[in-house]
């Protein structure tokens, strides 16, 4: 049976989930709004969520059935009447409240939202691994598995038959033999391995501000593939005129001011693949960032590389041009005269600010590959 | 006679056109190692529009990639005349190429125009004005400026190479 507070939490939930819908392409452009707890979960204030409590009257000053009042007189309330000082505020009330989400909500709830496709994995399910689940129970094992609610009830199945249970006192003691215990069960799943490629220009032409539109964008890309794939693998490059394979921290930190050169990342990129990520083996995801102001001669090398070596290895190569204080370079008008605008394989967009994060991910997920 | 003198003659030779009728006038001199080349589109009794000015040089033929950058970096702090203060925004030491650009660029509603100076080893140096609006590739604009503006800058960025 179902317990109420359970049914309440559900439904807490569940206007929770909606509220989050409703303010989805604010999240998305102000990600500082989400703090991180954890591997797994995320902090979001939910604005104007009305939660129920109780209002409590001023003791002493009477109530309904006490005291000499006639019927009609109003109750509670008066007896103050000084005058008050200082005036009411001029700004309307928050009431912002926190919620932890766990990622893979966030995801789905992201999904909802911007109707993205679930993700079909390329041909890899061929590949096999072995999972353990909790699926059984049984009467002995480790105390660490130990499975109270099962071990409870079978206690109480026992004292029910032996008419040893008082309802009026009802005292549930286990004995050995109903102790019962989680188990797992081996089972043979597919496993699809992807990895997701991001590449960054760190040029010196790339701000801060434009940084952090990437920083953000690569959260909710991170948000959903994670949410697709178990296991997925995060690397990072970024480039100037060179480009080298970094860490997290300093794919998002490091401001160079070395020129643009677009091919030097997809070389990189190449490199990466060929030796630690074989086509055959898995789903490769490219996200390329730049504002596009690729130093002239560069733009047939990088596009050369891009059609003959990461095209073929990919599932879904993305390029996202950044706005620079300069205008959107023309890199992107490069890709596409060569490639099209509904090419299989290449998307394309174009990120103004921070308010155009939410329809660029859309159009980035929105393929289902 | 210097390279600025050579260009003053030229201006006065040329005399004041609004427009040029086949759409524009090169100005070409050159002394010992310097060749001063500028596309004119315009020229007033006050000022010009050059659609780009360029000085070559071969004393810049075998620079290195920090000469070229130290280049750039005296030009910007020189260059305090123009529309917008221009500071060095790219330098690929490598390649010897240092890219300097309006900063901040000057920004109408959803167009932005800025000057644009490249320095490359080999020794050239090119300035142009170019306006960038959404959606739309960005485009070389003739940069206006006056007569006094335009022979002084001919001169610093001769200067900057010498």
């Amino acid at each position: 049976m179902t317990m109420k507070i359970e049914t309440d939490q559900r439904r807490f939930r569940q206007i929770v989930r909606g509220k989050i819908r409703e303010n989805l392409r604010k999240y998305i452009a102000h990600d500082e709004m989400i703090g991180r707890k954890g591997r797994d979960l995320v902090s979001i204030p939910v604005p104007h969520l009305d939660v129920p409590r109780f209002r409590y009257g001023k003791n002493g000053s009477g109530g309904v059935g006490s005291g000499d009042g006639e019927e009609g007189t109003p109750i509670a309330g008066g007896g103050d009447d000084g005058s008050g000082q200082g005036q009411a505020g001029s700004d309307p009330g928050q009431h912002i409240l926190e919620v932890d989400v766990s990622l893979e909500e966030l995801a789905e709830i992201m999904a909802q939202e911007l109707e993205l496709p679930r993700i079909e994995p390329r041909g890899r399910d061929r590949i096999t691994q072995l999972k353990a689940r909790y699926n059984s129970v049984r009467r002995t094992g480790p105390e660490s598995l130990r499975h109270f609610k099962r071990t409870y009830m079978q206690a109480l199945r026992r004292q029910i038959a032996s008419n040893s249970y008082a309802p009026h006192r009802p005292r549930i003691v286990p004995i050995n033999e109903d102790r019962r215990y989680r188990s797992w069960q081996e089972v043979t799943e597919p496993e699809a391995a992807a990895v997701v490629i991001y590449m960054m220009d760190v040029s010196g032409s790339m701000t801060d501000d434009q940084k952090e539109i990437v920083r953000t964008e690569a959260f909710w890309i991170d948000t959903w593939l994670s949410n697709q794939y178990d296991g997925i693998e995060v690397r990072y490059i970024i480039h100037d005129a060179a480009a080298k394979v970094v860490d997290e921290e300093t794919f998002y930190h490091t401001r160079e001011s070395g020129g643009t050169r677009i091919s030097s990342a997809y070389k990189a990129c190449a490199e990466l693949l060929a030796e630690e990520y074989p086509t055959s083996d898995w789903n490769i995801y490219c996200f390329q960032f730049s504002d596009g102001d690729n130093w002239g001669e560069d733009n047939q090398q990088s596009i050369d590389l891009l059609r003959n070596t990461l095209l073929p290895a990919c599932n879904l190569f993305c390029y996202g041009q950044v706005e620079s204080p300069y205008g959107s370079g023309e890199y992107i008008r490069a890709l596409e005269s060569i490639f099209g605008t509904d090419h299989e394989k290449i998307v394309l967009s174009e990120i103004e600010n921070k308010d155009a994060i939410y329809d660029s991910i859309k159009l980035f997920l929105g393929t289902g590959k | 006679m210097t390279i600025t003198e050579k260009i003053i003659e030229q201006l006065e030779g040329v005399g004041i056109q609004t427009d040029f009728c086949n759409g524009s006038h090169t100005l070409d001199a050159t002394v010992d190692e310097t060749r001063v080349v500028c596309e004119l589109s315009a020229l007033g009794s006050l000022g010009c529009a050059f659609e780009h000015l360029t000085v070559e040089s071969s004393k810049l033929a075998d620079a290195t990639g920090e000469r070229v950058q130290e280049i750039g970096a005296a030009l910007s702090k020189q260059l305090t005349y123009l529309l917008e203060p221009i500071a060095v925004i790219e330098a690929d030491a490598e390649e010897g190429m240092v890219q300097l650009r309006s900063e901040p660029p000057h920004r109408v509603e959803d167009s932005r125009s800025y000057y644009e100076l490249l320095v490359r080893r080999g020794g050239e140096l090119r300035l142009q004005r170019f306006c960038k609006t959404n959606g739309v590739a960005r485009r070389a604009v003739p940069a206006s400026v006056t007569r006094e503006v335009f022979l002084r800058l001919v001169g610093d960025l001769v200067a900057a190479v010498e």
